[in-house]
């Protein structure tokens, strides 16, 4: 096995690194995006899986953009994994709703008995031990919030995804026995 | 061997050497502490010489005491205090021993090993059915003079249920005593003359209108001095008017006889000295002084109980500050009424300038007894800090304070105890749960001895409402983190029940921030906002 000889050491999400990716997201769903914009929504939202992500140039910019900003770097690569989860995840986010995922997942519409995203379903995904999993499970939890969800907060949970981040999604969760 | 002539007390001395002295010795100031080799021997040894200090002691005003307590009588005092009792401190002998039976002689049925005189080893019916597990029986085989006078009064003081008619102590098997301290600080130890004299009332105080009158007869003090019939008629009880008031520190349960006769050469199997008198049995036989009625031992507190007031004893959750109020000041409040140790009673609402100046701590002691099994043996040292400087007033405005505060940490860790089991389990859990209220006690305790040092201190500049909410912050943050990172956080939630667990996070903020943690700690309920809170989780987190 090789040793990736000058790997970066981890870091957090830096303030500035976030408002460039919300930066990013928002030229998405501004009304009448640009062809380019356009353009990377579209294959970042067909990316099924990481690598497809990660070998985007479209998620290259966006990275790029990222690590460009002030107090920045590279990240070392499993971060880069979460990066890519990120963008390609809001790639299929439409609006946002000011609603954390577990808020959002929760969230009954007017009249309706079923959580959007039901407990099963949700534990499942609080079940996600890595990020691929993670994302497949998130990519397909969009569509049944109606693609709104807080992008940053969003950005945040994936990116530390562990068991703090799943502590509190079991807590924000509106489980119906309570 | 006689117990006034023989150097038989291990003590620690100043430079940290251990010595044995006599009785007559011990206003030495250069000794600080008892260094028996058993924790109980030390808490027997305290109340035996506290016991002999106040019956034999003639000082008889608030002056004398205060006197007697700054500067030590010499030895040759004590020895002249001492000598009118001692036909009382024999140990071996043809006649009247030291709480030994005055009838039964050694050859008066089976005899028993040495090594059952110590509380916690195996009885007769554990080493039939081969069950001494954990503490084995043969430890102990041989014990010198010494020793044995020891277990034998530790075994006196303590004495729990032994079976048909071998009685309990005259506090019940295992009680709790709470002793005040002497404390000058780790740089400048306090002497153990001290520590005992302060558990000593002058003998106004201590007879309190009761001289004794008709119970002049030694006897009545030392019951060992007579025939157990002298006392108690056959069959029948010993209440206080029977006996001398003195007599509480002398109290005889047990009818035992040591065999000094069948002795041998050796080493002592507890404190390892040589010795060419080693006893190795006893005799005993059941039926001895049956304490009841009023007793008051004036080292125990008592609780109020549906017929009169009862000893405490240790509880298998221990000693700690949730106790402090209870032990120090006394409690009485609707749920719990319990009165302090009549010594501390007396002495904390004596005269401000009789005991001012002096620095103390509470030791409190005793076993936590199973009938006859012995769970544990609990021991403690609480800081009281300059309370003997406290008025009786502001000593009422303290203990309404402190109740407050305990009411509340009992509130709190209930709702922790609550939650952290409807997280783990559905329905109905039973079983041990202890170990929530062990950890949330100790991770409160340094906070709680702040706030209360604050308070005597300077009771004038603590703010009440300021502090109860600092307490209350204290005990919400405390019993969050322990949800959340020592029990029901510490594993992955994805493997629990996250609805059950989430729910008992939710139903635990709610109570913590609820109106009736805020009512137990005297503070402002704010109008309706605890309602809310615990029905519908707001939108945004």
């Amino acid at each position: 096995m090789v040793l990736i000889a000058s790997s970066p050491a981890p870091q957090g999400l830096p303030p500035a690194a976030i408002s460039a990716l919300v930066r990013w997201w928002k030229t998405l769903v501004i009304e009448n995006p640009s062809g380019q914009a356009r353009a990377d929504r579209a294959v970042l939202r067909r990316a099924h899986d990481l690598t497809a992500v990660a070998c985007l140039p479209a998620y290259q910019r966006v990275y790029r953009s990222m690590a460009g900003t002030e107090g920045t770097g590279d990240w070392p690569p499993f971060q880069q994994e979460r990066i890519a989860a990120i963008v390609a995840l809001l790639a299929h986010v439409k609006a946002d709703s000011g609603l954390t995922l577990p808020r959002a997942m929760s969230l009954r519409a007017e009249g309706s008995d079923r959580n959007p995203v039901s407990e099963l379903r949700f534990r499942r995904l609080l079940d996600a031990g890595d990020v691929e999993t993670l994302f497949a499970g998130l990519r397909r939890a969009l569509p049944l919030v109606e693609h709104r969800v807080d992008p940053e907060s969003l950005a945040k949970d994936v990116f530390f995804w562990g068991d703090g981040v799943k502590k509190r999604w079991a807590y924000d969760y509106a489980w119906s026995m309570t | 061997m006689h117990l006034l002539e023989e150097p038989w007390i291990p003590v620690l001395r100043r430079d940290g050497a251990r010595a044995w002295v006599t009785l007559a010795q011990m206003s030495d100031p250069d000794i600080v502490a008892f260094d028996a080799p058993r924790a109980d021997f030390n808490g027997a040894l305290a109340q035996f010489m506290v016991g002999l200090l106040q019956t034999t002691t003639p000082a008889a005003s608030q002056v004398q005491w205060r006197r007697l307590l700054l500067t030590p009588p010499d030895a040759a005092t004590l020895a002249d205090w001492f000598a009118p009792h001692a036909a009382a401190f024999t140990f071996d002998g043809p006649g009247a021993r030291f709480m030994q039976d005055f009838d039964l002689r050694a050859s008066d049925g089976d005899p028993v090993g040495i090594g059952a005189l110590l509380i916690e080893a195996p009885g007769e019916n554990a080493v039939k059915n081969n069950s001494d597990l954990f503490i084995k029986r043969g430890h102990v085989t041989r014990l010198c003079p010494h020793c044995a006078a020891l277990a034998l009064f530790t075994l006196q003081v303590n004495a729990p249920a032994g079976g048909a008619g071998h009685r309990t102590g005259l506090r019940g098997g295992g009680p709790l005593t709470t002793l005040l301290v002497a404390d000058g600080g780790p740089e400048a130890p306090r002497s153990l003359w001290q520590t005992l004299w302060l558990n000593v009332r002058h003998q106004q105080d201590f007879l309190a209108g009761d001289a004794g009158e008709g119970h002049e007869a030694p006897h009545y003090t030392f019951p060992w001095l007579a025939s157990i019939a002298a006392i108690q008629q056959e069959g029948g009880q010993t209440t206080p008017v029977q006996v001398h008031p003195a007599h509480v520190y002398w109290a005889m349960p047990r009818r035992i006889r040591l065999d000094m006769d069948a002795c041998s050469a050796g080493t002592c199997d507890l404190c390892g000295r040589s010795s060419d008198a080693l006893i190795e049995r006893y005799v005993t036989r059941n039926y001895g002084l049956n304490y009841k009625g009023a007793w008051l031992h004036p080292l125990s507190p008592y609780y109020e109980a549906k017929d009169g007031l009862l000893p405490l004893h240790p509880q298998p959750d221990g000693l700690g500050y949730r106790h402090w109020l209870s032990w120090v000041l006394g409690m009485q409040s609707d749920k719990r009424k319990v009165v302090r140790a009549s010594v501390i009673e007396q002495f904390l609402s004596g005269d401000v300038e009789h005991r001012s100046g002096i620095g103390l701590r509470l030791w409190a002691f005793g076993y936590d007894m199973d009938n006859m099994k012995a769970r544990c043996w609990y021991e403690s040292t609480l800081p009281l800090y300059q309370l003997a400087d406290c008025s009786p007033a502001a000593q009422q405005s303290l203990r309404e304070e402190v109740g407050a505060w305990l009411q509340g940490a009992e509130l709190a860790v209930s709702y922790l105890r609550g939650a952290v089991k409807d997280a783990w389990f559905s329905q109905d859990a039973r079983g041990d749960f202890s170990f929530v209220d062990a950890t949330f006690w100790g991770r409160t305790e340094a906070a709680f001895y702040e706030l209360l040092r604050a308070r005597i201190q300077a009771p004038a500049g603590t703010d009440r409402v300021a502090t109860a909410e600092r307490w209350l912050r204290h005990l919400i943050d405390t019993a969050l983190h322990l949800f959340d990172h020592d029990w029901v956080g510490s594993g992955p939630v994805e493997r629990m029940n996250p609805a059950r667990v989430a729910a008992a996070h939710r139903l635990l903020r709610a109570s913590l921030n609820g109106p009736k943690l805020r009512a137990a700690l005297a503070l402002e309920v704010p109008a309706k906002a605890g309602k809310k809170a615990s029905v519908k989780p707001s939108k945004k987190a």
